[in-house]
């Protein structure tokens, strides 16, 4: 558990010194937002209605720039080696790592919700359940992203390959997420929320605990 | 890995079945109800549709095995289960796509399981990259073998969440009961991709154990004579051991 | 060509030619394609051997 908490330290730490990349995916997720409106066009009922299905293609655009930063300092100077050679569970290392990136995420969702809301006109009153479902969904993106971006971060082509792979990987997640965001944003009059947060409950509850069984046959050597 | 010629027999054996099922589906079965002709698609899709189902399946327990005991054999079958299936469901999209044209009048349904078929092809070709970029032999291996478990057990975690954000939206799917007066072409079809797969999974895994041996070969000993002068005093893998 | 439930869709044999053809080219084509490399790879082995 102490190995854990150490990994994890190390990783915001890290994140915390590169936080000039990470306003950066910000600011490449927003104009993703905006440019996403321009495929709508100024019809303020059609923005709303697909609001919430932009955030969550914005915030997967980021994240393959965000999960391939997280192995950057790793790879260099052989990092990575120098971590695993260290009598530490491999475990510890990536759910450090996972946990950190899914805080960088939920961050960057938080950050963009703004964004949506300005730009589609798609506010919600419920405020701590769209953060629920975000820290849901960048946990859906987190999982599964932190074990292919360890992958493909040793390999040449790296910065096709972890879209490439991710993409379909997280279909589930991201329609339990568009769904329940659209829900909170439109209304449910239906009560269909409960189900799409199961949805993505299940997503994150098999990836979180699969990827960390198969992370110690990935970065071996 | 096999030597004999026998992936060829079974896979002309499956071509032969394929070629009766298809000339029964298309000549002699009865027309259906309400779909009329269009109907006989489903002697060529729903075949391709299970055989991709199991030939993913297939993969998994290659991945599996892989992971867990190692060895290029189940890595060579790996490599062949990954393509086939992309092939397939290929395949499967491509006849679903031609079966939703005339009955809906759109090239896409969004049958959830088309729709499954169509993510697990991304899934899959994914894979077949990720094996292409990848230099390091057991890397590859490991990689591609996880990756495969991890797409796999996706598959009813997608069918789901598509079934249900479809649900939402009423549209009929791709009908799965055949009157019993439809069985039998279905039954050869589906035994004919089998036996054709069958062949072919098992060719494909001889080439990718050959390519696999070749990588780490040492070069021939023609080549060291050329640039030495004197073959070297041991024989080498490249003349058997022999001098 | 409406698929209607009570309705019929009348002729459609393009479709199904269709379908049949590129199912028979891909199953065939990728048979070959697979052949022939793993012909190319025994050759190759065989002659370096």
């Amino acid at each position: 558990m102490s190995q854990f908490v150490a990994a994890l330290r190390k990783d915001l730490l890290l994140q915390w010194r590169t936080r000039s990349q990470l306003v950066a995916v910000f600011v490449f997720g927003a104009s993703a937002l905006l440019l996403f409106s321009f495929a709508i066009g100024p019809n303020a009922a059609a923005l709303r209605e697909f609001a919430g299905g932009f955030l969550w293609l914005a915030l997967l655009l980021a994240s393959t720039l965000a999960l391939a930063d997280s192995f950057e300092s790793e790879m260099a100077q052989h990092a990575l080696e120098g971590l695993l050679l260290l009598p530490a569970d491999p475990r510890a290392l990536y759910y450090g790592k996972a946990v950190a990136n899914l805080l960088q995420l939920t961050l960057l969702g938080a950050a963009l919700v703004p964004v949506m809301v300005v730009l589609y006109d798609a506010g919600t009153a419920r405020v701590p359940a769209l953060l629920g479902i975000i820290v849901l969904g960048a946990a859906g993106l987190s999982a599964p992203g932190t074990l292919y971006a360890a992958m493909t971060a040793q390999v040449r082509a790296r910065n096709t390959l972890l879209p490439l792979l991710l993409f379909p990987l997280v279909v589930p997640a991201l329609l339990g997420a568009v769904k329940a965001t659209s829900l909170l944003i439109l209304g449910d009059p239906m009560g269909q929320l409960g189900a799409w947060t199961m949805l993505l409950v299940a997503f994150d509850a098999i990836y979180w605990s699969l990827c960390g069984l198969v992370f110690e046959r990935v970065v071996e050597d | 890995m096999g030597k004999g010629v026998w992936p060829f027999v079974v896979a002309g054996f499956g071509i032969a079945l394929l070629v009766w099922g298809s000339t029964w589906g298309l000549a002699f079965a009865p027309r259906e109800a309400y779909m009329g002709e269009v109907q006989r698609i489903m002697y060529v899709h729903v075949p391709t549709a299970w055989n991709t189902m199991l030939v993913l399946t297939f993969a998994f327990v290659c991945a599996l095995v892989s992971l867990l005991r190692g060895g290029w054999t189940w890595d060579a079958r790996l490599e062949a289960a990954i393509e086939a299936g992309v092939v397939l469901s290929a395949l499967v999209c491509m006849q679903g796509s031609i079966w939703a044209r005339p009955t809906w009048g759109v090239w896409w349904d969004w049958d959830p399981r088309l729709t499954t078929t169509a993510v697990l092809l991304f899934a899959f070709g994914g894979i077949l990259a990720l094996r292409q970029f990848v230099d390091d032999p057991v890397k590859r291996a490991v990689w591609s073998s996880v990756a495969v478990v991890i797409a796999y057990v996706d598959v009813p975690l997608v069918y789901f969440s598509v079934r249900w954000w479809n649900s939402l939206h009423q549209l009929q799917s791709t009908p799965e009961t055949v009157s019993r007066a439809f069985h039998w072409p279905l039954r050869i079809n589906a035994f004919g991709v089998l036996f054709l797969l069958i062949g072919l999974v098992e060719l494909r895994a001889r080439l990718a154990f050959l390519r696999r041996e070749a990588e780490s070969a040492p070069p021939p000993v023609r080549v060291a004579e050329a640039l030495g002068g004197a073959p070297p005093p041991y024989g080498g893998l490249a003349t058997g051991g022999k001098r | 060509m409406s698929g209607a439930p009570g309705g019929v869709i009348q002729g459609g044999w393009e479709f199904v030619i269709a379908a049949y053809v590129a199912s028979a080219v891909i199953l065939l084509g990728y048979a070959f394609s697979v052949f022939w490399r793993y012909r190319r790879a025994r050759s190759r082995r065989d002659g370096a051997r």
